[in-house]
């Protein structure tokens, strides 16, 4: 321990400018870290940042691509801690790095206790792990986790982190995404890339993000106050919702995306070691999309799935018969896994890339925007995109929501917008119930499901899929409704109809007493991304990811003889720029009461600004209260 | 040969194979006997839930005059199924540079068709462990097998040499450390050298690094000269033959016993000493129960141990902390300062666990030689304001020595029993306080963040042992009954013409409970707190809409902690022809989906084939009184309902006066395991008080609705 006042402190930096820390540091290795100096009171930051844990009180990354195309990536990063909840999520930081390709030097970690005393991390707290996703995947194990423990933390102290990365070997070219969003207030943040080969860098400044300013060898962007907030997952890629920056010394995107199509192409050419693996699960399929569902589902069997903790790109793919052979395999194993079955049976499968949100970032060509593979192919006459990591259940044309995807095919046709495919997407109920046997209610239903929401690939099997289909979401209805009989009416790709009749048994009740029913939803409504919305949650940080589309249920109720209704669903009406949402309640000449509820998304993405109107909208459309009473 | 000879022939045929049979784990065995016996093991029809079936497994193990033991591993697994293939297509082997170093001596793999592959040793790869919380350089091996099919057995040999620390062992008794954390299992946890990366330094993958020493002393147990096991006969898929063989030096005998079930077992002696057997067949899988009982509970086991008694060991605990409590003016100004104004010993005691509990973080590093088994002195916890549980409790024992208070360190095994053979079966580490008149306060400052308790209740009935120079023996610490930990709901409210709910909450609890809600709200994230209440009052309705929320400091333990709520649910009643309708919030919080009592959220099962673990005994007190309109009286009231038993318990009742509803109750968890035979009734128990207090009363106009 020293104290942070002596003598020999080395004032490099204060912390109000910690854009003047990253130039210096990225300019020369450091031999010894000096002390930060300048560090504001424990109080002073707290009584600033009341409701928060932590407080970031600078982080910069620094980027270099060197004349040998060598990337360093050095981050630099100090947080006051206020709470147990922060010294838990910052003080054992781990660092991810590829040791097959990278080294790894820690340069501070060290501790400002609140009174000035300065607590290096020493040799025992630097500990490297093999990432848990990794204990069992020893092909992937070149990718290692450094496990940082800051020591002498308590609440109010200050932890420093500083290291670098450095890639061993050259890169094509380099390139990245950079999101400013944080859990916690951050005072400012920096990132900078440059370096002598970094002199034809394009980037763009999206969401906010402000724009690029030139440094002598690149360029630099400086975000001051974020807010922190509690990540909620909704669904939706923070690069939509907050500042984002992208960069890339790429000279275009063909370039980019020839190389990687290539790269998966190539380890899934050879087709002969899977022979007889495909052609045993294709044998007696005569219909071309028949065999590529079922080549599907044996490479999604045939390998487990490893939670890769590094990037899309940032291990090349291996070889399809290794893929095979270990028995496990990241995402874009699978998808050259996949590609290499397809082929065998004679497919020509394509790799598509899809982005991982809806922002777009014009040309600077960085790959890191994309966070799925998939793959396509064409059986009868129809393009297939398949989920290498996914059952096909849905038609994944519907499913980007707003995003982009490309074809790794050499045309490499930029699509963006996939959402207008979308508005088609409809969920319809519609049902009758009339007083059945027995004091029961026997229902009949019609269910219209289109786009996104057709089962026609979960039910399209020979056994028993559609019966269980039906029956699984009948049984949902009025706490466990029991499927009589059903009929499909359409059974097309983009839209299935089915009719069904049911039975609901009404639990035994004496003269007055209740049975509390909801009016239900739509079959298989959560496809909408309804469900991602806590609705008691009043705020929400994060976007909420949902797909354009149309629910609508139709209740038409005539009691069961002996009970009587007591109360409906409230009526209301939400519009606004998120959606629309319904529920009414009318009266037919014959007497009976119909309850209608419809649902309305307008759009794939909802901001966080918009979450209340999302909620609004999931209230409303929750007015669902069915009461029958015995008479 | 006629056919009486013929017939003594066949007869010694038969009696030589059940021989071969019964002794097959001592002979080698040819290829054409394994491949037998995977053929009888039976396949997935014989085995409806199991993805592998474990043919034999056979350890045997060797143990030298200085206690350092060489275990030789040879094990047989057949795939059963299309998902044992994906499980097994990877090899894990874990060790500990520090204390035992293992060789993966052959890998094979018996093909359904008949061929036998040696796989290919070269591709093995030496890691670092993964390793959360705990970073003692744990190592592991892992190697990847060619591509299996259903059918294929896989035999692994291994040779391990050196001892294996109890005291926060992998796998078994996992609850230690890592519950009072509220996270998953810790992981393997052997002790190990410090990093040898530092700052400053490039760091770089360490493959290889876990050369075998040079001489094998770093393998020789602490305990120099003893031994000791605790060896599971069941796991989580099936047995044909588990075997375990110990071959002891002369005049150094082994105590043992059999716990949860019987096994075979021989003894015989030979030129180099005893040799111990014991061993079962056809042994079924443990059923995955949610809050099952530990393995070291359920699981048959056999525990040996050279130690005469649990007092040697407590003797030797208490010597290899003799010299590491030492303070310094630091440490010395802070026991002044937590202590000043403080006038009981009790008082002071609290203030320096207290301390101990919340500014030493869970985090441990490797001190090096004795790390696993030893606390970090007190000033190099103090330094670094971290470590696990020992030297949470090693800055604990130091605080209070400086103090002056008569304090030793402790073992335990959180979770789990810990059998009366003195084998080392603890995965935790805690402080006993001697008074003058002998007896011992336990403390705990890993498991008591957050917590007014000294010892918290989530340790009760545990078993412990304490060192000390005399020596102590094996302990157990008291029942603590659910009166102690009750969590209690103070609920106001008023319920409009319209149906709409305003109301309040006021929560608080007694020890346990006061500890679970001092941590659920202290630890939170602070932005997401509203959230997080909200969350808790969905149960109520997921409509609700909270209006404000005051919550207790959760470091100040002279206050009680509480929690106030104000909220409100638009059309919470259901208001049709003159009546009102509607459950109590209170018991709703209690019984919803994340319900208060967490005992409810335990009965899922309607049967266990294993006890329930839930830790705690507990209880929820409800005191409600929600207003309704004027001139409106409850249709019919269900007035008391109230039932006793020997787990659980509950006394609730509802009464309405023309101007409120009113709720009161109390419900109760008796114990913290419930027997798989007492499950059923403790379900029924708890799941009838949930149907009573969250049954909606209706009310209407005096005189009849409409």
């Amino acid at each position: 321990m020293r104290n942070a006042y002596g003598a020999f402190i080395i004032v490099l930096l204060f912390v109000g400018a910690a854009f003047s820390l990253a130039a210096p540091a990225r300019a020369q290795e450091l031999a010894a870290s000096p002390a930060l100096a300048g560090l504001p009171s424990y109080k002073t930051i707290e009584a600033r940042y009341p409701g928060s844990d932590g407080v970031v009180l600078f982080d910069s990354l620094v980027i270099t691509f060197d004349k040998d195309n060598h990337i360093a990536k050095r981050r630099h990063r100090a947080v006051m801690l206020f709470t147990d909840n922060a010294i838990n999520r910052y003080g054992d930081p781990r660092i991810l790095f590829s040791s097959a390709t990278q080294e790894l030097s820690v340069i501070t970690a060290r501790v400002y206790m609140r009174d000035g005393t300065i607590v290096d991390t020493r040799k025992n707290g630097i500990n490297q792990t093999t990432p848990f996703a990794l204990d069992h995947a020893p092909d992937y194990a070149d990718w290692q986790e450094t496990v940082v423990t800051h020591v002498g933390i308590e609440k109010g102290c200050v932890a420093e982190l500083h290291y670098v990365i450095r890639d061993k070997a050259p890169s094509p070219w380099l390139s990245g995404v950079e999101i400013f969003s944080s859990e916690d207030p951050v005072e400012v943040r920096v990132l900078e890339v440059g370096g002598p080969g970094a002199s034809n860098l394009k980037s763009a400044s999206l969401n906010g993000a402000p724009a690029a300013e030139k440094t002598a060898d690149g360029v630099c962007w400086t975000v001051r106050d974020i807010a922190g907030r509690t990540p909620f997952d909704g669904g939706a890629w923070e690069g939509d919702c907050f500042p984002v920056v992208s960069y890339s010394t790429a000279a275009s995107w063909p370039d980019v995306l020839s190389t990687i199509g290539a790269g998966i192409t190539e380890k899934s050419h050879d087709t002969s070691y899977f022979a007889s693996i495909v052609s045993s699960a294709t044998n007696d399929l005569q219909n071309d999309e028949d065999q590529v569902l079922a080549i599907h589902r044996l490479a999604l069997d045939r390998v487990s799935s490893v939670r890769a903790p590094f990037g899309l790109f940032a291990a090349e793919p291996r070889d399809a018969q290794r893929i095979y052979e270990s028995a496990y395999a990241s995402p874009i194993d699978r998808a050259v896994l996949l590609m290499a079955m397809l082929r065998t049976a004679g497919f020509h499968p394509v790799p598509a890339l899809v982005s991982a949100g809806s922002s777009w970032v014009g040309d600077a060509a960085a790959p890191e925007i994309f966070n799925t593979v998939l793959v396509a192919v064409r059986a009868s006459y129809n393009e297939m995109l398949l989920d290498p990591q996914a059952a096909y259940e849905h038609n994944f044309a519907f499913g980007p929501g707003g995003r982009t995807l490309v074809h790794l095919d050499g045309k490499y046709a930029i699509i963006h917008d996939p959402a207008k495919n979308n508005i088609g997407g409809r969920s319809t109920l519609d049902l009758v119930l009339k007083s059945g046997a027995d004091g029961s209610i026997a229902g009949s239903g019609t269910a219209v499901l289109t786009g996104l929401f057709s089962p026609y690939y979960l039910i399209k099997g020979t056994g028993n899929e559609a019966e269980d289909f039906v029956k699984a979401r009948v049984h949902a209805l009025f706490n466990g409704a029991e499927l009589m009989s059903w009929n499909p009416q359409a059974l097309d790709r983009n839209e299935v109809t089915i009719a069904f009749a049911f039975t609901v048994k009404l639990p035994d009740k004496g003269p007055g007493e209740r049975v509390y029913l909801t009016v239900p939803r739509p079959f298989d409504a959560a496809l909408s991304g309804m469900d991602r919305v806590r609705v008691e949650r009043s705020l929400s940080g994060d976007g909420t990811a949902t797909m354009p589309c149309r629910l609508n249920v139709s209740c038409t109720i005539d009691p069961p003889t002996g009970w009587k209704i007591i109360s409906l669903p409230a009526e209301s009406t939400v519009k606004n720029e998120v959606g629309e949402a319904a529920v009414s309640v009318s009266l037919t000449p014959d007497g009976t009461k119909v309850c209608k509820r419809t649902l309305v998304f307008n759009s794939a993405l909802v901001r966080p600004a918009d979450y209340a109107k999302l909620r609004a909208l999931l209230l409303a459309f929750g007015e669902d209260r069915l009461v029958l009473e015995r008479e | 040969m006629n056919r009486r000879q013929a017939f003594h022939v066949y007869v010694l045929l038969i009696a030589g194979g059940i021989l071969v049979a019964l002794t097959a784990c001592a002979a080698a065995q040819t290829d054409g006997e394994i491949r037998s016996l995977i053929a009888t093991a039976g396949d997935a029809k014989d085995y409806p839930d199991a993805a592998v079936v474990s043919v034999f497994d056979r350890m045997d193990v060797t143990v030298e005059e200085s206690g350092l033991a060489h275990y030789r591993h040879h094990t047989l697994t057949k795939i059963l199924t299309e998902t044992g293939v994906l499980q097994q297509a990877a090899l894990r082997f874990d060790y500990d540079p520090a204390s035992n170093f293992i060789n993966i001596e052959s890998i094979r793999i018996f093909r359904k068709g008949g061929i036998v592959e040696t796989v290919d040793l070269a591709s093995l790869r030496d890691l670092f462990a993964p390793a959360m919380m705990i970073y003692w350089g744990a190592r592991m091996k892992v190697v990847g097998l060619p591509r299996l099919e259903v059918g294929d057995a896989v035999e692994v040999r291994t040779d391990k040499k050196g001892f294996e620390i109890a005291y926060l062992g992998a796998g078994e008794g996992d609850g230690g450390d890592a519950q009072a954390l509220g996270v998953g299992g810790v992981g393997a946890g052997w002790s190990a050298m410090a990093g040898d990366i530092g700052v400053g330094q490039k760091v770089a993958e360490a493959a290889g690094a876990s050369q075998e020493a040079a001489d094998d002393s770093r393998y020789i147990p602490p305990m120099r000269g003893s031994f000791y096991d605790v060896v599971y006969f069941r796991d989580s898929y099936p047995f044909k033959e588990k075997r375990y063989d110990l071959h002891m030096p002369k005049d150094k005998p082994v105590q043992y016993e059999v716990y949860n079930g019987t096994l075979y077992s021989a003894q015989k002696f030979d030129d180099k000493g005893t040799h111990y057997s014991w061993w079962l067949y056809d042994i079924p899988a443990i059923k995955e129960e949610p809050r099952s009982a530990e393995t070291p509970d359920i699981a048959t086991k056999l525990v040996l141990s050279t130690l005469a008694s649990w007092q040697e060991k407590s003797r030797w605990f208490a010597a290899i902390h003799d010299t590491i409590y030492c303070d310094n003016e630091p440490i010395r100004k802070l026991v002044k300062d937590l202590t000043a104004g403080l006038k009981a010993d009790v008082d002071k005691v609290e203030a320096l666990q207290h301390w101990s509990a919340q500014e030493i973080r869970y985090s441990g590093l490797s001190m090096g030689k004795g790390e696993g088994y030893t606390h970090h002195p007190g000033k190099m916890s103090f330094c670094d304001r971290c470590g696990v549980c020992k030297d949470k409790a090693g800055m604990l024992v130091t605080l209070m020595r400086t103090a002056g208070y008569d304090v030793w360190p402790a073992l335990t095994m959180a979770g789990a029993r810990v059998e009366e053979v003195p084998a080392d079966q603890f995965n935790h580490s805690v402080v006993a306080w001697r008074h003058k008149d002998g007896t011992f306060t336990m403390l705990d400052p890993t498991w008591v963040p957050y917590s007014n308790e000294l010892w918290s209740s989530a340790e009760s009935e545990q078993n412990y042992v304490i060192g000390t120079p005399e020596g102590e023996g094996l302990m157990e610490t008291p029942y603590s009954p659910p009166e102690n930990h009750v969590l209690k709901v103070i609920s106001r409210g008023a319920v409009d013409r319209n149906g709409n709910l305003t109301g309040t909450l006021h929560l608080e609890g007694t020890n346990y409970m006061d500890q679970r809600m001092r941590r659920w709200l202290g630890t939170h994230k602070r932005d997401d707190l509203r959230a997080y209440v909200e969350g808790w009052l969905a149960s109520i309705a997921p409509t609700v809409e909270v209006t404000k929320i005051a919550i207790g400091d959760p470091l100040d333990f002279k206050k009680q902690f509480t929690l106030d709520v104000e909220y409100r649910v638009p059309a919470y009643a259901v208001v049709a022809g003159g009546t009102l309708d509607f459950a109590s919030p209170a018991w709703r919080l209690g019984f919803g989906k994340a319900p208060l009592l967490n005992a409810v959220s335990v009965v899922d099962l309607e049967k266990r084939a294993y006890p329930l673990f839930i830790w705690n005994t507990q209880a929820l007190e409800c005191d409600e009184s929600i207003s309704i309109p004027a001139g409106l009286k409850p249709r019919e009231l269900s007035k008391e309902f109230a039932r006793t038993g020997d787990y659980a318990a509950y006394a609730m009742e509802r009464s309405c006066d023309g101007k409120a509803v009113k709720n009161m109750g109390r419900v109760l968890v008796k114990h913290r395991t419930i027997p798989a035979e007492a499950y059923p009734g403790f379900r029924s128990t708890i799941k009838a008080a949930g149907d009573y207090g969250t049954q909606r009363v209706v009310l209407e106009r005096e005189g009849g609705s409409r």
